[in-house]
Formats: C-alpha cells, structure tokens, sequence
C-alpha cells in the first residue's frame, strides 16, 4: 500500500469557519469546491451580437447552480487584441467591450454570489500584449519612464538557458524591437513581451490591479505563468527563488488587505510536481496549483489498461502544508499538454489519442474530453469519477458536463473553445443572432453538433450525461471526505484496477476503478477495515461485510466502485 | 468426477493479475542461475524498449531448482551490477511458479502453453534458459514474430556451416523435411514463438501425457507445427542459441533426439503419410540469413569410421531385423571401404528405421540406438566427401540429399498397406 | 470232429462276436467322443486364435522381445501358436476321456495326473517364455548400449546377459514342471556365480578404462569435453 501524505487532516467544523461580512466563510472552501472553467464570449450572448457576454453569463448562472458546481472560473475578459485569446492583455482593468460593461460585470458577481456561486478570474502577471499602454510607452524610447517596466537588451545572448515554450511558432525568447532598436524578453508569443518584475513599481502596478478586482468582489485569481516572472543569466529562468520573493510578497498583501474573505490564488504553473511544490511555499504563497501531470496519466492509464502511470506520479507527488489543495482537470481550455511526460509516453499519446497529426498541437492534443473518448459514455464517466476522488479540487471545464465536441480544423486551440450548445434551436441557443455574426461556428458534425448535444435535451433526460454529473457532484458534496482527506494507494496483484482510500476523521471511502475495457476480478486487501460494511455512494446499496480475508470484488468494462465504509 | 487442472491456484491468481496480454515469454529453468540473469535481463529490456506498448507477460516455470533460479527471475537481476530495468508505461508482471508435475520440459511447456492461451496472447515464445546473452532487439523481433507475421509457429535459425552439426544436417532436418514436404533448419531447437492458436490447439493434447514424450518435446512441436494446418516460418537470428548445448556425449544426444524424431513420424504417421509433399506450402522465412563467424568444428572422422565399421559387424543381427538383406549387403560394402555411403542408401536406411519404428520391429529406442554407428559411417563419409567442397558444395550435397530422402519416403509411403503407390 | 471244429469256430466266433458287440458301444462312444473332441478342439483353436487377436497378444509378445525370436524358430504368427496349443491340449483331453470311455484300463489314472500336471506345465512354458523374452531384450539392450558406447567385446558381454536369463528361466521352468529340481539348482547357481564373477573381474580389471568412461559419462554428463565437438 501506498501513503500519498496529502494535506495535513484538517477536519471541516464550523469553528473553523470565519464570519466576514454578515457570512459564514469556510477559509478552506476551495478544497471541497468544483471549479467550473468558462469563456465569457463562449457561454452566453446576451445582446445579440453573437459574442457572448456577461449579461449572457448572468441569464445561464441557474445552469451552473442546477449542475451544482461552487465557482466559476473565468477566463480572460479584459480588452485585448485577441492574439493568444485573451492572454494579451491591453487594458487590466476594465472590461472587453465585447463582453459588456464593468456594471455588466458588477451585476454577474452580485447574482452569482447571490447564489452562492463564487468567481475567480484571470491574473496575468507574466505579460501584457504588446498593445498595452505600458508597452507602447516603453518602446517609444529607451528613455522612457515606462523602459524598466519590460526586459531589454541589445544582444539577445543573455537568458540563452531558458527553453522556448511555444515552439511551433517562436524562434527564440528575444524579439528585435525596431523602435527603439533593442531586443525584448518573451517567454511566450512575440506579441506578449514580459513585465520586469525587478522594477519594484511593476509589483505596485499589479497589486493595484489585484486590489481593483478583490474590491469588486472576485474571490480570488488564477494566476497564469507563475514560474517565470523573474529572470537571471545562468539558469533556465524558471521557479526562480526571486519569483517566490514576488509571489509571497503579494499573497501577504491579500492576506492582509482581505482578512476573513478567503480570497483564493491558485497557480498556473505546467511543472512536475516537485517543481510545484514550492509555489505553496509555507502556506505563504499559493492556496492551490493545477497538478499537470497526472492529467495526461489518467488518459494513459485507461488506454494502457495499466494503473502504473498514476501511482507512479502520485509516488513523485510530494505533501502540501496546511490549506494547500490541488487543482485537477481532465481539461481544459489549452491543449491536453504533454509536457511531462516522457518522449516514449508522448509517442504513446500522440500514437492513441491524436492519430491525426491535425489534432496535435505543441507538446499536446486539441481536443475534448467526449472525442477523445470516442464519445464512450462509460469512459467519461470512470474519468469524471476517477477526477472528482482523487486528492485535490476538480476543475470542470464549459461543455464536457454534457460531452461537447470540438473541431481540430480550427486554428490554435479554437476547437475546444466553440460557443457552448444550450439547445437544438437557432443557433444552439447561444446568441440570439444571425448566424454570420457568430464568433465562431457552432459544433455540428452529426455525433457532437448542437442537434444532438446540448443542455436542454440533456436537462431533459435522466440517463443523460448531464444528469450523472450532476448526481455525482451530489454524491461528492455528501462529505468532506473528497477535498480534505488523506489519499492511500492499494495495490491488488490485477493492475488493471486502480484503487484508493479517502480518509477524514473516522470517515473513510473505498474507491475502486476499472480501467479495462473488460470486466475484471479483483482481490483487496482489506484486513485493516475488517468489520466494515461497504455502502455504495450512488445507490446505497449494501455490500458484504470485510472480512480479514481478502475482499473480492467483480467490475463491469470501465466500471468504478465508490464505498462508504460503515462500521456498524 | 473433478477437473484435475494442470494449473496451480498461485498461478491462476497470478494469471488473472496479469489479465489479457499481448506477448507471453515463457522460460523453463532448472538451476540455471549461472546463465539465466542476462537472459531475463534482456527480456526486461526488450519489454521495456521495444515492445513497450505491447502488454507483457514473464513467465517462468521452475522445474525443481536448488540454486534459487526462481530467486532470480523474480528479482529480475542476479547481482547489483544488473540494474532492473523499468517498464516506461506498463506494470511488469513477472510470474514465476514452480512446476510439480512429473519433472521434464514438457509439462513446463504445456503450462506456458496452457498460460498463453488463458491470457489471449498473439505471440508466446519460449526461451531458453541456458542460451547466449541475447540482445534485447532481436529477441523482440523473435517475441513478436507470430502477431507480426501472422505465422503460427516460429523457430529461430542461427547461422550454421554445412559442416557444422551433422546430426541435424544428415538426420534429423532432412527425416523431417521429407515427412513433411518442408522442415526447419533447426527442428530440434529449443526456442519458439507461436501463436495462441497453435497454443490453444496443443496445450490440451494428449502428447503431454506420454512420458515419452518429455525429451522428444522440442522436436515434436516442430513437427506439429509442419502439419499443413499451420502457418510455419523461420526466423533468421545472428546468435546460436545451441552454444550451451554443446556438451551432451554423442550417443546419448543421438538417442534422444533421433528417437525424439522417430517418435514424432510414429505419433503422426497417419498425417504425414496422407499428404503429398509436393503440395506442402514453404516455410515462411523471416530476416536474412547472417554470416557464420566461427569456424567449423574439426570431428574426429577416422574414430567414427571406425565406430561405423565396428558397429556394423556387432550389431548386424539387430540391423538386419529391420534393414533387408540387399542394403545390409550395400551396408557392409561401405563398412569395407568399397563403396560411398550415399544419400541413396542413407536415406533408404533412415526409412527403413521408420519402418522398423511404426511396425514395432524393435523398440523406438532401440532403432535409434542401432542408427549411431550408421550415422557416424554416414556423416564421416559426408564430412570427408564435402571437406574440399566448401560449404556452397556441402549445401549441394545436402540438397541431393533431400532429393533422396524425398524418394525413399515416395517409396516407403508405396509399400504401406491399404497406399496407393504415390509419385516422386 | 468237423462239428467240434464248427462249434468251437462258432463259439470263438460268437465269443468275438459277443464280445464285440460288448465292445462296440463303448468303442462307437470312444469313436464319438474323439469326433467331438476333434470339433471341439477345432473350435478352441478358432476361439483362442480370435481371443488372442482380441488381446493382442501377439503384439504384447512382440513387445517382449519373444515374438522376434518365435518368428526364428519357424512360428510366424504367435496367435496361431496359440490357437494349436489349444487345439491340442483340448483334443488330448478329448481323448483320454476317449480311452476312459473305451475301458481301457490306466486312462483314469494318466488323465488325473495329465490334469494336475497341466498347469504346471502351462506355468513353466509361460515362464520361459518370459524368459526367452527377457534375455533377447537384454541381449539387444546391452548389444546396442555397449557399441553406442564404444565398450569392446559388446557381443560377448550381450551374450552372457542372455544366456544368464536363459538358464535362469529354464531353471525356473524346470522347477515348476518338478524335474530334477535339486540338480537343477545347483547347477545354476554354480554356474550364474562363476559367471557373475568373470564379468565382475572382466569389468573391473580387464576394462577399468571402459568402466571409467562409463561412468563419467553417466555421471558427470553435462561437462564439457574439450575433444568432442556437437553433433547438434
């Protein structure tokens, strides 16, 4: 058996809990919530324009209270010119036309809070578009007061050690500015140069954008590109001590400007675990960091019919200090990254799921959970469940809860980022608009199209797949157990069967996970449980009582067990 | 009445632990510990590179060892110069089980067998335990040979001299080759890769029974596997997996394996009688054939002159209860340096020994004992004849002698009672 | 005179006459008897012939070695041996009831001894027919194993282990039959001891190299010999 330490038990009480504002706040909310990633202009269009907006956003929020979800996660919505959809930003505080007004914006935070949904949203720290103020400034002159605000120089043989990230599409980090006839610093696309986080104004002009959001009501940032803020000749510029330094010195502001309101910075930061862990610092710095890795290991898992590639990233996973979570998704709204994983694992991905080289995209495969599951309801499920029990909080992204399609032709990752299908009316009941005005085409290939995939028809029926997810976000908010307890590995001799224990407190819940596309007899044993009744989580039905012999269990294709462990 | 299952419950538990696999490797051991680290060290390697998107299965069976063999397979390494190598995708399962049949490589086989079929492999493959250190690509192409291919059955085929291994050469291929219309280089080897079909036809066949059997396993499976209901083929390797073989004395060699070889024709007579050789499909042949770089071995020709000359006249009365009188008269000619021991009367000779087999003229054994001393007149003759030749000369020789073999069998199969007489 | 003549001729042909009207049933029966003796024999042999294929015994004969040697003393077919033995040993019995039946006198007595002798007899063929078996398998066995294995004097040393097992069953169906059973012992026994210990100095003496080579290549097989290259 294996002990992955997770956070330390900390068990949920009231007591625990913060009153602020008139409202009872649980500090920790972030480690029982389902986060819920979405595109504004891809949710909802509200004035007919066929972009989607807040006020679209506001109009849908009884579909994410319906599903049971706890916070929305917002992609970027600020002014921009859309060159790396949004992460381009030319105008930090305010609000893309497109999408509506900041009182659009103050109306949707009013009404998701009144539903007790919370909202966190995009903190670009690493870079503006090339469009922003600051940037225009800065190159207009090497004199410029604005010049430190971004990474200069005029050879580009400094920082030669850090490795290019997008490397379909740049040649190098360092692009010939001829304005002002210098090279700047990009970790990502030419158009995205880098903020000088050694300039200490730049730290006070972000923080001002933090605090303008937090005062608006946001519950917290997810904070994009962490590791690279600072660079240093020598090294690969990379989870650099002087980032940590930036990072927890505006953790401590938040904490000390926001005390009681339980604000949440959450780290985008594609690394191995061990990289990672740092960025929880002491329980100073970050309150989550996405786990990339095991993302890939659980699609690898189930074409492999193998649990070896998940314990093997669990047994590199390393402890977090109290309060840490991690944040788990199947995916999301970039590629399914394949950057830690090994060349042989990499060929292996590419090789079953992305055969068509059109789907491949970076290190990585464009594409959606349904597709890439050839639309096989049973394998999305064991993988939504397998997500939802596994130690840390699940992040769902718009769309797989009623198994979108996408569409590879597209350019980037556009696929994955089609308007969400509400219905099989006009339009997918997304805009209210011509459908030349669209933002982009809808999904209507005859298995994945708006026709057959969509809220409604979905709302509607009680095999569909929208109502399991909803079932099983019930099952998983019956306990604490799910988001704060300690994680075991069981290791029966059948490794086609991936097996863990959640424990808080006296609580414990047996999962057990099929991953063949065959049914499977599996042996655990249970002896420490001996006594038991195991109490199935979806059905209640009841199981045979553990003996100290060994607990033999029979799984259907893709089948998954989730056991409350009742001593009576 | 209840099932008696070959199948232990540890190895059933380990067998449903290891669940549906692509490629099982079975290795028979018994104490083998001196050789077997870098064998099992190669299969790892290979599992691991190679064949890493294949679901693999080590199997071995453990025939009674008491140098701790099982020990080793298990750790996977011998020592801790041997680093274990890790599998990049899959769990390893690596089953050893020791075997408590009656002793012998047969009932080994039959589980691997018996274990691949269960498992649904496409390819099973037997190693030799005592073989060579193998290299890790080679064995993968060897592993992977049958679902590659889609052969049933696949032997390995070193690079030979024609002078080397005369046995094979004057007996034992060519007896085979032409009971069957086609043979393998190397039918008594003791590798193969063969698909579940040809498992799952042959791991519940009554040929395990016969204790007979065990010796003779090797070379009855090639001659199953040259039934014209299986898709048979050769892969040509750069190792000789015989090396380790080396050391067995002459006329206990040339009992088991020329018995092994009557046995076979005798257990399959009707089969291989019924068909018409002309008919037979060809071996398939994978790779290409490798230059041999060791030199022949020197045989002692004039002792097994001698040995023939003196073995014809003690053993005349045993000889001439299966071998008429016109070839013992041609027998003794050549004993007495008058005449060539040629493919003509050699191959009249092996096929009167078949007679004598399937008749019950004398005992299996018995026959095979009473060939040595021919064989060795016949392969001194063979050796001293093609010494100046070459090997594309030898080669020559050893196609004549086929021809011959293909003659004496037309001739044998004529005489059969209830036979037509059957063209050549 | 000439009716003296006539009475005494008619009175001795009257006697014979009688007489042999006395004579005739029993010698009609005995005539009758050795008829359905000869049927019956008949018919054993047809049943023990068709037993016999039935059982196979001919191929289990052959197995043993003795069918082989059967073959050189002229008997081709081992179930048609069989099937006369039974021919006769049914007609004999036939007739010997015949003679019973005739009256002559001492049939009683010889056909109880011939029916206590005969499964003794029967057991002392069947025993050196399995002797005969025996020996000619030894015989071939170690013939063949000697010149495999290159030990001189192979025939010899086969023809002693045959005629050991030849005289031993001999002995043995001697014995059984009961003739001259002491003689029969210790003739044997001198002879096997003095044979036994000629071998036993022949191989130990005279062939202390053959016994050596014998048994390291029993013994110690799997060793490499350096001047042996493989015929495999």
């Amino acid at each position: 058996m294996r002990r992955l330490a997770g956070p330390a038990e900390t068990g949920y009480s009231l007591a625990a809990c913060v009153r602020a504002g008139g409202f009872l706040v649980d500090p920790e909310w972030y480690r029982d919530a389902v986060f819920y990633e979405l595109h504004v202009r891809a949710f909802a269009d509200g004035n007919a324009d066929g972009v989607g907006d807040f006020l679209g956003l506001t109009e849908r929020l009884d579909h994410l209270v319906d599903l049971g979800v706890d916070c929305l996660w917002l992609l970027p919505f600020y002014p921009s010119p859309r060159r790396d959809d949004g992460y381009d930003i030319a105008d930090y505080c305010a609000i893309d036309p497109a999408f509506g007004t900041l009182d659009d914006f103050r109306l949707f935070l009013a009404e998701a809070h009144a539903r007790g949904l919370r909202v966190i949203t995009e903190l670009v720290l690493n870079h503006t578009s090339d469009q922003h103020p600051w940037f225009i400034a800065a190159r207009a002159s090497r004199d410029s007061p604005l010049r430190d605000f971004y990474v200069w120089s005029d050879t580009t043989e400094r920082y030669r050690d850090a490795r290019i990230i997008f490397c379909d599409t740049e040649k190098s980090n360092w692009t010939f500015d001829e304005a002002s006839q210098a090279y700047y610093w990009h970790r990502f696309y030419a158009h995205q140069p880098d903020l000088n986080f050694d300039n200490p104004k730049v730290l006070e002009e972000i923080w001002g954008v933090m605090r303008f959001w937090l005062d608006q009501g946001v519950d917290g940032f997810r904070v994009d590109a962490v590791p690279y803020l600072i660079e240093r000749d020598g090294t690969s510029c990379e989870n650099l001590p002087e980032t940590h330094g930036v990072l927890k010195e505006l953790r401590r502001r938040v904490d000390t400007a926001y005390p009681g309101h339980a604000k949440v910075l959450l780290a985008e930061s594609n690394m191995w675990p061990e990289d990672v862990r740092p960025y929880f610092g002491d329980g100073d710095e970050f309150h989550m960091a996405f786990h990339f890795p095991i993302m890939p290991r659980m699609f690898m898992a189930l074409r492999l019919e193998d649990r070896k590639p998940i314990i093997d990233i669990i047994e590199r996973t390393p402890s977090l200090p109290p309060g840490g979570q991690w944040g788990l998704f199947l995916r999301n709204h970039d590629e399914l990254t394949l950057e830690m994983v090994t060349q042989i694992e990499r060929d292996y991905m590419w090789d079953e799921y992305a055969r068509d080289p059109i789907a491949r995209l970076n290190l990585g495969i464009r594409r959606r959970l349904a597709p890439l599951m050839d639309n096989d309801r049973r394998r999305i499920e064991l993988l939504t469940a397998m997500l939802f029990s596994l130690n840390g909080s699940p992040f769902l992204y718009y769309g797989d809860e009623i198994g979108m399609g996408d569409d590879v032709t597209r350019g980037d990752r556009n696929g994955v980022r089609t308007p969400m299908q509400w219905s099989s009316r006009r339009n997918a009941g997304f805009a209210p608009a011509e459908v030349t005005s669209l933002f982009a085409p809808l999904i209507d290939d005859p298995v994945f199209g708006f026709a057959s995939v969509n809220v409604e028809s979905q709302r509607g029926s009680t095999s569909s797949l929208l109502s399991w997810v909803k079932a099983l976000l019930r099952v998983r908010k019956q306990t604490h157990v799910f988001g704060r307890g300690t994680i075991r590995f069981f290791t029966p001799k059948n490794h086609r069967v991936l097996c863990w224990l959640r424990s808080l407190d006296a609580e414990d819940v047996l999962v057990v996970n099929n991953l063949a596309a065959t049914a499977q007899a599996v042996e655990l044993d249970l002896a420490d449980f001996a006594g038991a009744v195991p109490v199935e989580m979806f059905g209640g039905s009841l199981f045979p009582r553990i003996k100290a012999t060994s607990y033999m269990l029979t799984m259907a294709p893709y089948g998954f067990y989730w056991f409350r462990l009742r001593r009576i | 009445m209840g099932h008696q299952s070959i199948l232990s419950d540890a190895l059933l538990e380990d067998l449903v632990a290891a669940g549906q696999a692509d490629v099982l490797v079975g290795i028979p051991t018994l104490n083998d510990v001196h050789t077997i680290g870098p064998v099992v060290q190669a299969i790892g390697a290979a599992f691991a590179g190679p064949l890493h998107r294949q679901r693999t299965v080590l199997l071995n069976i453990d025939l009674g060892s008491s140098d701790g063999t099982p020990e080793v397979i298990r750790r996977g390494s011998r020592s801790d110069e041997l680093v274990a190598v890790r599998h990049p995708l899959r769990t390893v399962h690596r089953i050893s089980v020791p075997y408590h049949g009656a002793p012998g490589r047969s009932g080994a086989l039959r589980l691997v067998l018996a274990a691949a079929d269960l498992l649904g492999v496409r390819s099973v493959a037997i190693v030799d335990p005592a073989r060579g250190p193998p290299d890790p690509s080679a064995l993968a192409t060897f592993f992977l040979a049958p679902h590659a291919t889609g052969l049933d059955f696949v032997r390995p085929r070193p690079p030979r001299s024609p002078h080397e291994a005369p046995l094979i050469t004057q007996l034992v291929r060519p007896l085979i080759a032409a009971a069957w219309g086609r043979g393998f280089a190397e039918p008594a080897a003791t590798e193969l890769a063969c698909s579940r079909r040809f498992a799952a036809a042959h791991a519940g066949m009554d040929l395990w029974e016969r204790s007979a059997a065990d010796e003779a396993i090797d070379v009855r499976l090639s001659s199953l596997a040259l039934q014209p209901t299986w898709r048979a083929g050769e892969l040509f390797t750069t190792e000789d997996a015989h090396a380790a073989h080396a050391a067995v004395p002459l006329a206990r060699a040339f009992r088991q394996v020329v018995g092994a070889t009557l046995r076979s024709l005798l257990e399959d007579h009707a089969a291989w009688t019924a068909l018409s050789p002309a008919s037979a499909t060809p071996l398939a042949t994978l790779g290409s054939p490798q230059p041999r770089t060791v030199a022949p071995p020197q045989f002692p020709v004039d002792d097994m002159q001698a040995a023939f000359a003196e073995g014809m006249g003690t053993l005349a009365p045993i000889l001439a209860t299966f071998l008429p009188n016109e070839t013992m008269t041609a027998l003794g000619r050549v004993a007495a340096g008058d005449a060539p021991f040629d493919e003509a009367l050699w191959a009249t000779v092996l096929f009167h020994a078949v007679a004598a087999s399937v008749r019950r003229v004398l005992p299996v054994d018995e026959v095979a004992m009473a060939l040595l001393p021919l064989y060795e007149g016949r392969a001194a003759w063979f050796l001293l004849a093609t010494s100046a030749l070459g090997d594309e000369g030898a080669s020559a020789r050893n196609t004549s002698l086929a021809d011959a073999m293909q003659a004496a069998r037309a001739e044998y199969v004529s005489q059969l009672p209830g036979q037509a007489p059957r063209g050549g | 005179m000439g009716e003296r003549l006539l009475e005494v001729l008619s009175t001795t042909v009257s006697g014979f006459i009688d007489a042999l009207l006395a004579f005739l049933p029993r010698l009609l029966s005995m005539l009758v008897i050795l008829f359905v003796g000869l049927l019956a024999a008949l018919v054993m042999q047809r049943v023990v012939r068709w037993l016999a294929r039935l059982l196979r015994l001919g191929r289990a004969l052959e197995r043993t070695g003795a069918g082989a040697a059967l073959q050189k003393v002229g008997v081709e077919k081992p179930d048609a041996l069989l099937g006369t033995v039974a021919l006769w040993l049914t007609f004999v019995g036939f007739a010997l009831l015949a003679l019973q039946a005739a009256g002559i006198g001492g049939a009683e007595t010889l056909a109880a001894d011939l029916m206590r002798f005969l499964p003794r007899l029967l057991a002392a063929m069947v025993v050196v027919l399995i002797g005969f078996g025996i020996a000619n398998f030894l015989w071939r066995l170690v013939l063949l194993a000697a010149v495999n294995m290159r030990i001189e004097g192979a025939p010899l040393l086969a023809a002693l282990v045959r005629a050991m097992v030849l005289l031993a069953s001999v002995a043995i169906g001697l014995d059984q039959i009961g003739i001259g059973a002491q003689v029969v012992q210790t003739g044997f026994a001198i002879t096997f001891g003095a044979v036994m210990l000629a071998g036993a100095l022949a191989f130990g003496l005279g062939g202390r190299h053959v016994a050596r080579r014998y048994l390291e290549e029993k013994l110690l097989a799997k060793k490499p010999r350096d001047d042996e290259p493989s015929h495999l």
